[in-house]
């Protein structure tokens, strides 16, 4: 009898669809635009953590050494910058290869190629590149070597510092985000008093039979429970809609996140696939709540079970 | 079967649709309620189905005191109480099989018990031959038959009639009435608000006067006399 009861709901729910069907349409558009907007800003979100991350990955500090350093003191910098606790990672470059790697850089360079092979010795020290494990262990790196014994082997110490770099994305990534929040917030209120209406005028477009059925006794979940479903069907749709839309929107920019954004290794369509059910599965849940809770207010005022 | 006992009705500000009215009403009994508009007599219809609840007082049904049901036990009370309209309330986009189909449908029941039940419930109101028809297909007497089979189909042990007759002719009137008397007959409570001084006088049953929200009159086979 319940199961029977369940699915006579749902045929009431689909007959209200509808019978208000250009109603439908509109509400469940205006659910599609406030889910693409949570999607966009999930998009964004992604592509932002990500391009930081890389440029976060491309800090580090050079340590330039000055050429008559010994491999052997060399090596002794790098067991010292290995026990601090802030040093991440440590590459060395011993002498000879840090020549290659400068003839090799400045192959199509005939000058320095000529003036490289005519001097006797080497005249490129040794480096180190040190990776730390923050952004702000950079600067106490460089002041421990600064305060060391070793400082007098150092040459120069460059450091490629994307800090600036990263704050102003940062900063824009927060912006859009921002925007992107406002973004939602509106077109969730538009959404509700969208969903609201429509209940409304869906318990209006039933109300004779809504009025048979409080005369003959029909329990009242019964009469409440169409107008949720149709509600919670609004949404599912909506979903489903924004889904077909977004995919063929992440096909079209994956190509542009290689070109552009330096996200070589990153594709955007594995992360919304392998992430699937906590991105859409929370959309869902959320407008779900947000369908059940606009028409359970259209219910209490209107239907009055 | 119902007993009012003490019951006021107040509609915000102070206006007294009922005061302090005590009516007893036995199983089986036929009742015509009359009296002036308004006297109360629709308010005490909706106090008996609860789409109204008495400022004081008490009103029980089967031996259940209905004055303070809660609002999850109303569609209990009402599969329980059967009650028709002068305006029928029929639904215009269903068959008259369907009109009657839906309100087992609403509470529950299996399509194959509905198969069984509508056509016993048409052959007693006398249009086992209409079920295809819409209601707009329909004399207002046959809808109004229609209405009654609907308000039957629970087997309820009280049927209220509220100016079952108001959009008929006499005629039709009149069938409606003998329809509601062989209800009676078959033991089912049956309560009649009514206008109508022909119907009334042609029952010759119970005729209960109400005037100003008060009993001031209660006579066994009586006539209409305000």
């Amino acid at each position: 009898m319940l199961f029977v009861s369940i699915i006579r709901a749902f045929m009431f729910a689909g007959q209200s669809f509808w019978r208000n069907f250009w109603l439908s349409v509109v509400t469940i558009t205006i659910i599609t635009l406030t889910l693409l907007s949570v999607n966009s800003l999930v998009i964004l979100n992604v592509i932002g953590d990500r391009s930081i991350n890389i440029l976060k990955d491309r800090i580090d500090v050079s340590v330039y050494f000055k050429p008559e350093v010994t491999e052997a003191q060399a090596r002794e910098v790098r067991t010292f910058l290995s026990s601090l606790a802030q040093v991440n990672q440590l590459e060395y470059i011993s002498q000879q290869d840090a020549l290659e790697q400068f003839k090799q850089a400045h192959i199509n360079d005939s000058d320095i190629i000529t003036s490289l092979a005519e001097l006797d010795e080497n005249p490129l020290g040794a480096t180190l590149r040190v990776t730390a494990n923050e952004l702000g262990d950079y600067p106490e790196i460089l002041s421990i070597l600064d305060g060391s014994q070793y400082n007098e082997f150092i040459l120069e110490k460059n450091f490629n510092n994307h800090q600036e770099f990263i704050a102003r994305i940062n900063k824009l990534s927060g912006n859009i985000q921002l925007l992107g929040l406002v973004a939602i917030i509106l077109f969730m209120f538009i959404a509700t008093l969208i969903v609201f209406n429509t209940i409304r005028v869906a318990i209006y477009t039933q109300r004779d039979a809504v009025r048979v059925m409080r005369l003959v006794g029909a329990p009242n979940w019964l009469i409440r429970s169409p107008f949720l479903i149709e509600s919670f069907l609004y949404g599912l749709i909506a979903l489903g809609i924004t889904i077909a839309i977004i995919y063929p929107l992440l096909r079209t920019i994956q190509p542009h996140l290689s070109t552009f954004l330096l996200l070589v290794d990153f594709n955007i369509i594995d992360h919304f696939n392998s992430n699937f059910l906590i991105i859409f599965g929370t959309q869902l849940l959320g407008i779900i709540l947000l369908a059940g809770f606009s028409s359970s207010i259209a219910l209490r005022r209107y239907l009055k079970v | 079967m119902i007993h009012f006992k003490g019951i006021n009705k107040i509609y915000p500000p102070d206006t007294a649709a009922v005061k302090d009215l005590t009516l007893h009403i036995k199983p089986k009994e036929f009742v015509s309620i009359i009296g002036r508009s308004g006297a109360g007599k629709s308010t005490l219809v909706k106090l008996l189905t609860a789409e109204e609840r008495s400022t004081n007082g008490k009103v029980v049904v089967g031996g259940v005191d209905i004055t303070s049901i809660r609002q999850n036990q109303i569609p209990s009370l009402r599969r329980q109480i059967g009650v028709v309209y002068q305006d029928f309330r029929l639904l215009r986009n269903k068959t008259i099989f369907e009109n009657i189909a839906f309100a087992l449908q609403v509470c529950g029941v299996a399509p194959a018990r509905i198969r069984d039940v509508v056509p016993q419930v048409l052959k007693i109101v006398g249009l086992p031959d209409k079920a295809d028809r819409y209601p707009q297909q329909l004399s207002g007497g046959e809808q109004q038959r229609v209405a009654i089979a609907r308000a039957l189909i629970h087997r309820p042990k009280v049927l209220i009639a509220d100016e079952p007759t108001g959009n008929l002719d006499e005629i039709n009137a009149k069938e409606i009435t003998d329809l509601l008397l062989k209800i009676n007959e078959f033991g089912t409570t049956v309560i009649l608000v009514s206008h109508d001084r022909h119907v009334v006088d042609g029952i010759k049953k119970r005729v209960v006067v109400m005037e100003d929200g008060k009993v001031v009159s209660d006579k066994r086979h009586a006539m209409y006399d305000l």
